[in-house]
């Protein structure tokens, strides 16, 4: 057998030169069609696994990208958010300092405007702070306005003035008391704050002319408030009898919420 | 039996990755030529009947999956598997030396055979690649035949001890 490789060789050897010689004849290329038939699957799931591998990069690459791009528009949306947020305030307080010039020219009164800066949540209805920079008609006891759809009302008064900045005594403290009466019967009484946000109006005669919805108005009784400025309209009247004094809940026309600017009242 | 249905499949993973290396990775023609690399470690190691055997089923492969002479790779690598087994157990082809030197005659044998085989009896055909080409295609295989020979050493040792282990059930 030691010939064995040598015959195996020529056997094999024999048998592609018959495949070489037998290229072109229908049986050659039906076997090699075939046995392609049953290969060929082989390579062309390798190609395939090569092309998703392809995708795979893209699709990673694009992944990244799209990350990117995403991270840099919401940053851009927050920037255009705050934005847009500064302006519509900007846009508003424009308008009310607008609404304020415009009744600055009818009001009858020297007044200048002031911003509120602060204000204590504890004492929401109680005292605000405002600034009073370069505002040299601010003094103590002056009386303080606010506009309120397109209205100026009472707010309160100035108690406290310290540097550029000064305390304004709200209507709705306790310790608040305002000289009112009421424009339809020109009955008069006090507005007495009470913490919260509707006022009292009290030491009403017993049989005094007022109504739930009466307008209510400083009276001018008095050196700090002039006459004229709104306060609110009645909205409860008390129904005890047997006491000195009538007594009226007054919703002020204030919004409480909503006090940015304030006009100051010289004296 | 399992050992040479891993030989088998061993063959046609190295013609997968020959189809593969040479549509994306490499150009100008290089093609790199696993199937033959592969070749010279069998036969080196299993002698001539399996170097013929081998040679010619992945010249078989290779004729099917290309369109040139049909027979013509199974005949001049069942040749080259012939000789590189009588070459077996007398050069140590663990050294690279040795790997590169024959991957070096081998290839060249391969390509001038298949090249005179055409220019004789097929002389309308044009099987030459050029010289560049030619050297391009010996050099780039002989960078890879000793990673190629190392695979397959590996590669070798893991079917034996899983057919081994096979038989033995």
């Amino acid at each position: 057998m030691k010939h064995k490789p040598t015959i195996f060789l020529l056997i094999l050897s024999v048998l592609s030169i018959i495949l070489i010689l037998l290229d072109l004849t229908e049986k050659v290329v039906a076997i090699k069609n075939l046995i392609h038939y049953f290969l060929s699957p082989v390579p062309e799931i390798a190609l395939r696994i090569v092309d998703k591998s392809h995708l795979l990069g893209e699709n990673i690459v694009s992944f990244v990208k799209t990350h990117q791009e995403n991270q840099k528009l919401k940053k851009q949306i927050e920037e255009l958010e705050y934005i847009r947020e500064k302006y519509e305030t900007i846009l508003r307080e424009n308008s009310e300092l607008r609404e304020i010039l415009n009744l600055k020219k009818i009001f009858p009164y020297k007044i200048s405007i002031a911003k509120v800066i602060g204000r204590d949540p504890n004492d929401w209805f109680k005292t605000i702070l405002v600034d009073i920079e370069n505002l040299s008609l601010a003094k103590k006891d002056s009386p303080v306005l606010s506009i309120s759809k397109n209205q100026v009302c009472l707010l309160g008064r100035i108690v406290e003035v310290q540097g550029t900045t000064a305390k304004v005594l709200l209507l709705t403290d306790a310790l608040s008391c305002v000289p009112a009466k009421v424009v339809r019967s020109g009955e008069t009484g006090v507005i007495i704050g009470q913490n919260k946000s509707e006022l009292l109006f009290d030491y009403l005669l017993p049989l005094s002319d007022i109504r739930i919805g009466d307008e209510i108005i400083t009276s001018g009784i008095g050196e700090i408030f002039p006459e004229g400025i709104p306060i609110g309209t009645v909205s409860e009247i008390s129904s005890k009898q047997n006491t000195y004094f009538k007594k009226a809940i007054v919703r002020p026309f204030i919004n409480w919420n909503k006090i940015d600017f304030i006009l100051i009242v010289q004296k | 039996m399992i050992f040479y249905f891993f030989i088998f499949l061993t063959i046609l993973i190295l013609l997968v990755l020959q189809i593969l290396f040479s549509l994306y990775i490499f150009f100008s023609n290089i093609v790199l030529e696993f199937l033959v690399i592969s070749l010279i470690y069998f036969s080196l190691k299993y002698g001539s009947i399996f170097g013929e055997f081998y040679g010619f089923l992945s010249g078989i492969l290779l004729d099917i999956f290309s369109v040139s002479i049909f027979g013509l790779r199974s005949l001049v690598l069942t040749i080259l598997g012939f000789l590189l087994g009588k070459m077996s157990h007398k050069v140590d082809e663990d050294k690279i030396k040795v790997q590169l030197l024959l991957c070096f005659f081998v290839l060249s044998f391969y390509y001038l055979f298949i090249f005179l085989f055409c220019k004789i009896f097929f002389p309308e055909s044009s099987c030459w690649m050029g010289f560049s080409v030619f050297l391009g295609r010996i050099g780039v295989n002989c960078f890879f035949t000793p990673f190629t020979f190392k695979l397959l050493d590996l590669l070798t040792k893991r079917i034996k001890k899983w057919s081994g282990k096979a038989n033995y059930r």
